[in-house]
């Protein structure tokens, strides 16, 4: 391994064991009050994070998107069909239009992922450059001029969510570090007051995923 | 090209920062060059436009560098009392009838403002084109192994997106130690660049193609802004 790729493994290394960290720390303050996040595992490490497969197909879930995501974050498998894939161009038309509407977005964003593994397929591409856009233009400059709490905190954890999905299944480094440039810019003292507040935890597993993806895959990332 | 000088404005909101690309660029052949000073848009229009005469007049004398006050005289150093995108500045730099725009003043411009210049406005981008646009390219270069540039290019309203590319050339910043040190050093390269450029537009040379297909990229987490400090430190030894 080069000298680059060794300097840029060794500093996801020590994010990823800083992201176990504090995925603790929250889990403890966070899931307490949530039945199904109680499943949550105490720890996660390098061996206990959910590993799954990329789909190369549009998969169907029965369940919702909020708790396919927990699920998908405690490692359980969901049980899934395949289909044809839903028009992309059109989503993104109505995407775009929700520019001021984050609730709207939300909306939107959990009814086409109702199995958040199909954000990884080559047909959302231009769906995600959207998201990364929407994350660090608009949502960091809100963030930086104002605080997080201006943000709609489920729009907020539920594209990170994605993005940390999508990060782990591509090679495109500018999606891990919108994900690193958040965990920085997130107070450390920040708890989402919603009711899908645990979806900060779900995040953090999704992250360290993606951490681990890039650090195996280093020298195809950068 | 044409026997005619281009007809070429700096747009800047200081006339310091103009006047130091001024400098590098004012006895080039067939260039007639001034100076478009407007208000910051973080200053209300008229304190601006006061401030720009005062630093004018303050700068010329402290320094005993008299060319503020002659380019004022001269019409050459012109002072807009609204920003460049106000209805009022566009209808005076349509008067001006210049060919080329050289920004440096901190905005993005709008359609009608660029449309002001015959043939658009200039930017030094410190990244190569088209794969590098958007921001903290220099260090996304660096991370991915790349080499780090800088692309001289007629803007459009999108980010780093305008279609025709003057100059591109790899930049080396290998002795620089910091990413402050070496974005410094490509900041402070804009007024070679711009003479570059007006020299190929001088000369006939084609244009490139910014074709589109590079990626945006956004300001970098502190995490790979750490690494690509320490892929300097240990490049510049």
């Amino acid at each position: 391994m080069g000298t680059r790729h060794e300097v840029i493994a060794n500093a996801l290394q020590v994010r990823h064991t800083e992201v176990c960290a504090r995925f603790t720390n929250y889990r403890l303050e966070l899931v307490n009050n949530e039945s199904s996040s109680s499943q949550f595992p105490e720890t996660i490490n390098q061996t206990s994070t959910p590993h799954w497969n990329k789909p190369e197909v549009w998969l169907e879930s029965e369940i919702d998107c909020l708790a396919a995501l927990a699920m998908l974050a405690r490692g359980d498998r969901l049980l899934e069909t395949t289909s044809n894939n839903p028009d992309s161009n059109q989503f993104l038309l109505e995407l775009q239009k929700t520019a001021r509407d984050p609730e709207e977005r939300f909306r939107l964003l959990s009814t086409r992922y109702r199995h958040p593994l199909n954000i990884g397929l080559s047909s959302e591409e231009a769906i995600c450059e959207h998201l990364l856009e929407r994350l660090m233009v608009a949502d960091r400059a809100c963030a930086q001029q104002h605080s997080i709490e201006a943000l709609y905190e489920p729009d907020l954890l539920l594209k990170l969510n994605l993005l940390a999905i999508k990060s782990a299944s591509c090679n495109d480094l500018r999606y891990l570090d919108s994900l690193n440039y958040f965990y920085e810019l997130i107070p450390m003292g920040w708890r989402p007051k919603s009711e899908t507040a645990w979806l900060l935890i779900t995040y953090l597993v999704f992250y360290a995923r993606a951490l681990e993806v890039c650090s195996c895959q280093i020298e195809t990332c950068a | 090209m044409s026997n005619r000088n281009l007809r070429v404005a700096i747009l800047a909101h200081s006339f310091s920062s103009a006047y130091r690309i001024f400098r590098e660029i004012k006895n080039g052949d067939n260039v007639d060059l001034s100076i478009i000073l407007s208000p910051s848009p973080h200053r209300s229009a008229v304190p601006g436009f006061s401030l720009n005469l005062f630093r004018v007049f303050v700068g010329s004398v402290l320094t005993l560098n008299l060319e503020g006050l002659r380019m004022l005289a001269s019409g050459k150093l012109i002072l807009l009392s609204k920003q460049f995108d106000h209805d009022t500045s566009i209808a005076r730099l349509k008067e001006l009838r210049f060919d080329i725009g050289l920004h440096k003043a901190g905005i993005i411009y709008r359609a009608r403002t660029i449309a002001a210049f015959r043939l658009g406005i200039l930017n030094p981008h410190i990244g190569l084109l088209p794969e590098y646009r958007g921001r903290s390219v220099m260090e996304w270069s660096l991370l991915k192994g790349d080499p780090v540039g800088i692309t001289v290019f007629f803007i459009d309203e999108g980010i780093d997106t305008g279609e025709r590319i003057v100059v591109s050339e790899p930049v080396d910043v290998s002795s620089y130690g910091s990413v402050a040190e070496a974005k410094g050093y490509l900041f402070n390269l804009d007024a070679v660049f711009f003479r570059k450029a007006l020299e190929a537009i001088n000369s006939g040379s084609p244009f490139l193609l910014n074709n589109g297909m590079g990626r945006r990229y956004y300001v970098m987490s502190n995490l790979f802004t750490g690494v690509v400090e320490e892929l300097l430190r240990k490049k510049a030894g």
